[in-house]
């Protein structure tokens, strides 16, 4: 599990400034304990699945693999875990799942997975255009 | 002028993420510094050129936001970006740049939710302030 104390210490003093509010969500989404079987059993997947994604996307995967904290992202995770989720939601989900499992049990290169991921569950792509719709 | 010059280097720059969609880049981050250079040398050739060359800005946006799409917000952070952050987060910040004096801009990450914000940001980090081309300058607005 990820040490919510000292996970941001490589960030420069520019990102702790400045992403602080994703900093904090994503420690929010690792501390929550209810969110793997709400999100499991709402969308049905294992809690296996639910859980690799969630680690992947928030905790030990944000060092592992560089990822930088996204405000949408959590935003979307939170959203799920508390019953308020919106279809764009489950893209993330679904892309998270597949990417983590190309990466942990297929040993893809991240952005090789990412990409997979991406052509069959385009979640930036898709926010992106809601935003700009909006 | 080499103001001028640069800024079309920039816009050619970010042209070239066409090359590089879904992988991380810090072509995005050195534009950023590039584009800070330029309004820092010579802010009003900064506007100029946005309005000179338009057309080209547009196709730079397109390009930033197809590179975008593409992405995680891998970060970037070595001896080529000292601003550190992740690729989208450079792809909003030069949203925010390129879309100059609208404070209209994509935000792929939902991190720099004002242009204040960004404007602080790159006043801390550059040491310009943004600010002074959010307002239009009469004289350059074409008539």
């Amino acid at each position: 599990m990820t040490n919510n104390d000292d996970r941001w210490q490589h960030l420069n003093p520019y990102e702790r400034r400045y992403s602080l509010s994703a900093m904090q969500a994503y420690d929010e989404i690792m501390l929550r304990t209810t969110d793997v079987i709400e999100i499991s059993e709402r969308y049905q997947f294992s809690l296996e699945e639910i859980k690799r994604a969630k680690n992947f996307a928030f905790g030990d995967g944000v060092s592992s693999y560089e990822f930088s904290p996204s405000s949408d992202m959590a935003d979307a995770w939170l959203r799920m875990s508390s019953g308020k989720e919106t279809p764009l939601d489950e893209v993330l989900l679904r892309h998270e799942i597949y990417e983590s499992d190309l990466v942990i049990n297929q040993g893809l290169k991240q952005s090789d997975a990412h990409k997979l991921a991406q052509e069959k569950y385009p979640w930036s792509d898709l926010l992106v255009q809601s935003k700009k719709d909006n | 002028m080499d103001a001028e010059k640069n800024f079309l280097k920039a816009l050619k720059s970010c042209n070239s993420l066409v090359n590089v969609k879904g992988e991380p880049s810090s072509i995005p981050c050195q534009t950023i510094e590039l584009l800070c250079g330029v309004a820092k040398e010579e802010y009003l050739a900064f506007r100029w050129s946005q309005f000179q060359y338009s057309v080209k800005v547009e196709e730079a946006l397109v390009a930033i936001d197809e590179y975008a799409r593409s992405c995680d917000n891998w970060r970037i952070y070595n001896q080529d970006c000292s601003l550190g952050f992740g690729v989208k987060d450079h792809c909003t910040i030069l949203s925010f740049l390129l879309n100059l004096p609208s404070s209209n801009y994509t935000n792929y990450t939902g991190n720099f939710n004002s242009a204040e914000i960004i404007c602080d940001l790159l006043q801390e980090w550059s040491g310009f302030d943004f600010r002074l081309l959010l307002t239009p300058s009469p004289e350059l607005i074409p008539h």
